[in-house]
């Protein structure tokens, strides 16, 4: 059989049972395993053990688990709403009062968690009683924490980085340190925004009362604050001066998370259980879905069709921005079809070659591919920090959808920005390798 | 008899145990992890000695974690699935439907199950150990994956079987897998 009839088999098996609504790993995993039947029947099962075995053996993925307990410890302690409320203090006074609060706390909780559904739903949490209570417009407030949400995988630490290195062989370091500054413009694009739309229609914002804020109270405001910049430094300083791995730095930052919350917050026996066994529900997924992915990426290269694929896109001799774009398009689609590790998996295995053929850096590909899978997490129907959102607010999801619309908008133009800058992304890792 | 879902049975009761037992040493995994690589970075880096095993264990502690702990992600409805087609479907497609994935995920659990057993059989059989100081043999580590996998096909034949009376109208049609809470078990 030749590549390209696997190549359509394989994937209308997939797209067949990932939108006819079985679970993204088995999916992904059937669509492997048909493909390696069809190349090599039965027999070729046979290398599935192994594949099986050097796939999720790896000290690399550990650092997924580590990062997601690390967040779940500061949470289940309630150390994470204290710094919410630390958080409104110092930044209640901006145009936009909590909204702006959304923004920074998503941004800050970004740098201690990995995942963008975590820190939706952690600041969304402590965030949404306030919002509805000050009487915020829905939309505003839904999109703010939406969008907000998504930085969680653009600045480091991240999930998403984490998989990409893993596929693609791309330094892990090299990419969160490409994420951090513009995570951080990214976050400051949409206080931006917020401060524009509060400024043309106040009504959306109330104004936050109170009157003048002392410097006793922002004192100890502040204070609230030193957790968490304790860990992002402990964290993300011991991975950018070179002492540890992303993985190590992750285990010790769990284990600084573990005395942080043992001083600043509630943490006992049911906490640490609580939040191992959020860790467990989480991270299986995750890694189980890479180790699917490990399988059909196998299969992918077994049948050929990952290098013929590469052939015949760099045989296409395109314009490396007319593939870009068409890049940018497919993500925008996929984005309203399934979830980003889905994404990664399906997509990076298969056309990393190409990207690296049309003369790409594969740390700034990293960071802008998490541009689109932020794009995606706020894309109806499978947005899922619009469900995130919508299920702790109870809110129509319809305002949530529409009120992070503006974003879409604002990371699609951010492509376009670092695309035609991509120094912007590429200066750090650059300066920090020496 | 006809099944009654909010009456476990023996079958549930064994079932829903194993899934917690595999819960548990998952947990004690990540636990692992932190306690091993965080006394590796304290030793490194305060007396100047590496315990030169974190990196080897860990990746055996992420295997033991996930092949054990991926039967309690599809019991509490962790895992991820594209559900817009599905809660569209007529309701009788889509108990169909939910009896051909447990089928399909089954079989594939089953396939997977076997190629394990057969990789720590061949393992055994050739005494292989891992290059590095402490030589692990390489069964042990890999025992993880069969284990974990057997517990992963009974959470499927434990969906198959609520798939299948919801289907034929023995049991309630808005039983979900997230409804199982296994946290009482512990």
């Amino acid at each position: 059989m030749s590549w390209g009839a696997d190549f359509v088999i394989i994937i209308g098996i997939l797209v067949a049972l990932l939108l006819g609504g079985m679970w993204v790993p088995f999916a992904i995993g059937v669509a492997g395993l048909v493909s390696i039947y069809l190349v090599d029947g039965w027999a070729g099962m046979n290398a599935l053990g192994l594949v099986s075995w050097g796939s999720v053996n790896s000290f690399t993925l550990t650092a997924i688990p580590l990062f997601i307990l690390m967040a779940e410890i500061l949470l289940q302690s309630g150390v994470s709403q204290r710094f919410y409320q630390g958080l409104i203090v110092l930044v209640r006074g901006l145009p936009g009062g909590l909204m702006q609060t959304n923004i920074a706390g998503c941004a800050l909780f970004a740098a201690i968690s990995g995942s963008s559904v975590a820190t939706a739903a952690a600041i969304g949490t402590v965030a949404l009683p306030q919002l509805e209570k000050r009487g915020y417009d829905r939309r505003m407030a839904a999109g703010s924490l939406a969008a907000g949400g998504t930085l969680g995988i653009l600045i480091p630490p991240s999930i998403a980085m984490i998989i990409y290195g893993t596929f693609t062989e791309v330094s892990i370091s090299k990419l969160f340190m490409a994420g951090f500054i513009p995570g951080f413009v990214l976050a400051f694009l949409f206080m931006l925004y917020i401060a524009f739309r509060a400024w043309l229609r106040p009504e959306v914002a109330p104004r936050e009362g109170g009157g003048r804020i002392s410097m006793r109270e922002r004192l100890a405001a502040g204070l609230e604050l030193v957790p968490f910049i304790v860990l992002i430094v402990s964290v993300l300083g011991s991975i950018y001066a070179g002492i540890a791995t992303p993985t190590e730095a992750a285990a010790v930052g769990c284990s600084v998370a573990v005395v942080i919350s043992l001083i600043w917050g509630k943490f006992g026996f049911a906490e640490l259980n609580a939040a191992l066994t959020s860790t467990v529900r989480v991270s299986c997924t995750i890694i189980f879905i890479v180790f699917n992915a490990m399988i059909f990426s196998y299969a992918v290269e077994n049948a050929g069709i990952g290098t013929n694929l590469t052939n015949w896109f760099t045989g296409l001799g395109l314009n490396r921005y007319a593939f870009f774009f068409s890049l940018v398009v497919m993500y925008c689609i996929l984005g309203c079809l399934i979830d980003s590790i889905g994404m990664i998996v399906l997509t990076v295995p298969l056309l990393f070659g190409s990207i690296v053929g049309y003369g790409f850096d594969p740390v700034w590909f990293g960071v802008i591919l998490v541009l689109l899978l932020e794009l995606g997490m706020i894309t109806p129907p499978f947005g899922i920090n619009l469900f995130v959102i919508q299920s702790i607010s109870k809110w129509p999801l319809g305002d949530v959808v529409r009120g992070s619309a503006p974003y879409w908008a604002i990371i699609l133009l951010y492509v376009a920005f670092l695309t035609a800058f991509p120094d912007f992304v590429t200066w750090l890792p650059a300066k920090l390798a020496g | 008899m006809p099944y009654d879902p909010s009456q476990p049975d023996a079958f549930d009761r064994v079932g829903n145990a194993l899934v917690a037992l595999g819960l548990r040493i998952s947990q004690i995994a990540i636990a692992a992890m932190v306690v091993l690589i965080t006394s590796d970075v304290i030793a490194r880096n305060v007396f100047k000695k590496s315990l030169l095993i974190s990196d080897e264990v860990s990746g055996y502690l992420l295997v033991a974690m996930t092949f054990f702990g991926i039967a309690y992600g599809l019991r509490t409805g962790s895992l991820l699935r594209i559900e817009f087609i599905l809660f569209a479907m007529p309701s009788g497609l889509r108990k169909i439907a939910d009896v051909v994935y447990d089928l399909l995920a089954l079989a594939l659990s089953c396939i997977l199950l076997y190629t394990f057993i057969h990789l720590v059989m061949s393992t055994w059989d050739r005494h292989m150990v891992a290059p590095t100081l402490i030589e692990t043999p390489l069964w042990i580590p890999q025992l993880a994956m069969p284990l974990g996998c057997a517990i992963l096909a009974v959470g499927f034949l434990l969906e198959l079987r609520g798939s299948i009376m919801r289907m034929l109208g023995y049991a309630p049609p808005a039983q979900t897998s997230s409804e199982v809470d296994l946290e009482v078990m512990l």
